[in-house]
């Protein structure tokens, strides 16, 4: 893996904006003179073997398998709690894994050095990087090495999924997500997918799906009834609003994309229980929920974290911490990985799984820090 | 290859072109109003809806309604012309506004409000 400097393409932005990606510039007030840094960066890309790429596509096969089997381990030894998974949600859990009702998609985030590749953690209920990875980062490919190739068939693996999902899905399938600008292209891109497919789709904001108190049935705007619902919404957020009971009571009236037993590998309490089934396996780093144990370098990760907050690494004898709103559900602790630096960036991969449909590619983000963050920036990919 | 072998996008071009020309209304616009179509502050059919959740009687009478669309001058106390209000006729107890609340509404990057992770 290397990182290579090069000019961006005349006119980036607009190039980056024509297929999707119009949140590329992070806020004003980010770059040290006051004024916006990139998020989307192009300035550079990673350069990959493709003996490394069949490495991690094999890794991220894999992970996928151990996770499964761990979603079964803590539904067999009911280990809920240990993952601060309210009670309410057990049944509802254990039903929707039991009956296999339509997922989607998940994103491992992997440390990489060349060498070995380890499991940081597993966004497998609201990923997003989506757009970048699967649609701007195939453009730019296109652009400036089109004979090059780049592991990512997002894009390709989504439409066979929904065509695959086409006959269990009831359509309209509504994709529901919060009101800002990255939110809404991914959800855009996601019905993109699923009308290739062949779906009917439509968009609605959380806020605005209704429950009708006489019919019991969640609602669209304009009064029909919602019965298959992608959300770009976190399960434990939806859990602590007011709709949550109509949610949970009437689960079988709604297919929730993705369901909610995802719960369980959404959770950085997920990275404890693999460490417990598979000790010392090359893929993982130890991770415990009761404190670092016997860890000199760990990173402290809130079992609900989001974008790199409150999470605290310490590092020959030094912490660093970042600050915000989570950890009050308890903390994973996690042995710290190997990040390589290049350049005095900090890389980590987001590889992408498609139910069903097996890895499907990957997107790098780039970090000042060891820590990814929601300022980290998403540079592309290659490899030859 | 590991690569998509093409890539045709029809949804998301056009929500970007719109986002690009300043022509994005990714969401229809809903105003709080009173039984007069006037807008008023959206807390008070939040506390209705919040009484309604609660069991709250009030005598049948709901003096405030979510309304979608239609055009205003968006200022409180501006009539509202067009669009339609909930409830609607036989469609009497739908409430709304039970889900998204944890993480706001915001524009911009996942720096500022993605649910996404």
């Amino acid at each position: 893996m290397k990182r290579q400097k090069i000019a961006p393409r005349a006119d980036w932005q607009k190039k980056v904006e024509s297929v999707g990606l119009t949140y590329h510039t992070l806020a004003p007030g980010t770059a040290p003179d006051g004024g916006a840094l990139p998020y989307w960066d192009e300035s550079a890309y990673y350069e990959f073997t493709a003996a490394e790429v069949d490495a991690l596509e094999a890794a991220t096969e894999r992970l996928q398998e151990m996770c499964l089997a761990a979603g079964q381990f803590i539904i067999d030894n009911h280990r809920f709690a240990d993952l601060k998974i309210p009670p309410q949600a057990v049944d509802a859990i254990t039903k929707t894994w039991n009956d296999e009702p339509p997922a989607l998609y998940g994103r491992f985030d992997l440390a990489f050095d060349g060498r070995a590749i380890k499991l940081l953690e597993y966004n497998a209920d609201t990923p997003t990087a989506l757009v970048e990875a699967s649609v701007a980062q195939w453009f730019w490919l296109q652009d400036l090495f089109p004979q090059a190739d780049q592991f990512n068939s997002i894009h390709e693996k989504l439409i066979a999924k929904w065509k695959d999902l086409k006959s269990y899905v009831a359509e309209t399938v509504y994709f529901a997500h919060l009101d800002n600008e990255e939110d809404a292209m991914t959800v855009t891109y996601l019905r993109d997918t699923a009308e290739q497919a062949g779906i009917a789709s439509a968009s609605v904001l959380m806020s605005d799906i209704g429950w009708d108190e006489q019919k019991w049935r969640f609602l669209d705007l304009e009064g029909n009834p919602m019965e298959t619902i992608f959300k770009l919404y976190p399960w434990e957020m939806m859990l602590a609003e007011q709709f949550s009971q109509y949610a949970l009571d009437f689960m079988h009236k709604v297919q929730w994309i993705e369901p909610i037993w995802k719960m369980m590998f959404s959770n950085k309490g997920l990275l404890a229980v693999l460490w417990e089934m598979y000790p010392n396996d090359p893929l993982l780093l130890p991770a415990y929920l009761d404190g670092p144990r016997d860890l000199k370098d760990y990173v402290r990760k809130p079992l609900l974290g989001r974008e790199g907050a409150n999470i605290l690494l310490v590092k020959d004898g030094e912490k660093q911490q970042t600050y915000g709103q989570y950890g009050a559900e308890g903390f994973v602790y996690q042995a710290a990985a190997p990040i390589p630096c290049l350049d005095g960036n900090y890389p980590v991969l987001g590889s992408w799984i498609i139910a069903d449909q097996g890895a499907a590619g990957m997107g790098v983000r780039e970090s000042d820090t060891p820590v990814t963050t929601n300022t980290s920036r998403f540079v592309p990919h290659l490899f030859r | 290859m590991k690569k998509s072998s093409s890539i045709t996008l029809g949804l998301l071009a056009a929500a970007a072109l719109m986002a690009t020309t300043g022509c994005s209304r990714r969401t229809e616009v809903r105003e709080c109003v009173d039984k007069d179509h006037r807008i008023v502050e959206p807390a008070l059919c939040q506390q209705q809806e919040e009484n309604r959740q609660r069991g709250g009687y009030m005598g049948g009478y709901y003096p405030y309604l979510w309304h979608y669309g239609g055009s205003s001058g968006g200022r409180l106390g501006d009539a509202v012309m067009g669009g339609s209000s909930t409830p609607t006729p036989g469609m009497s107890a739908v409430t709304r506004g039970g889900f998204g609340s944890s993480m706001g509404s915001a524009a911009g990057h996942a720096a500022a409000g993605s649910a996404g992770s």
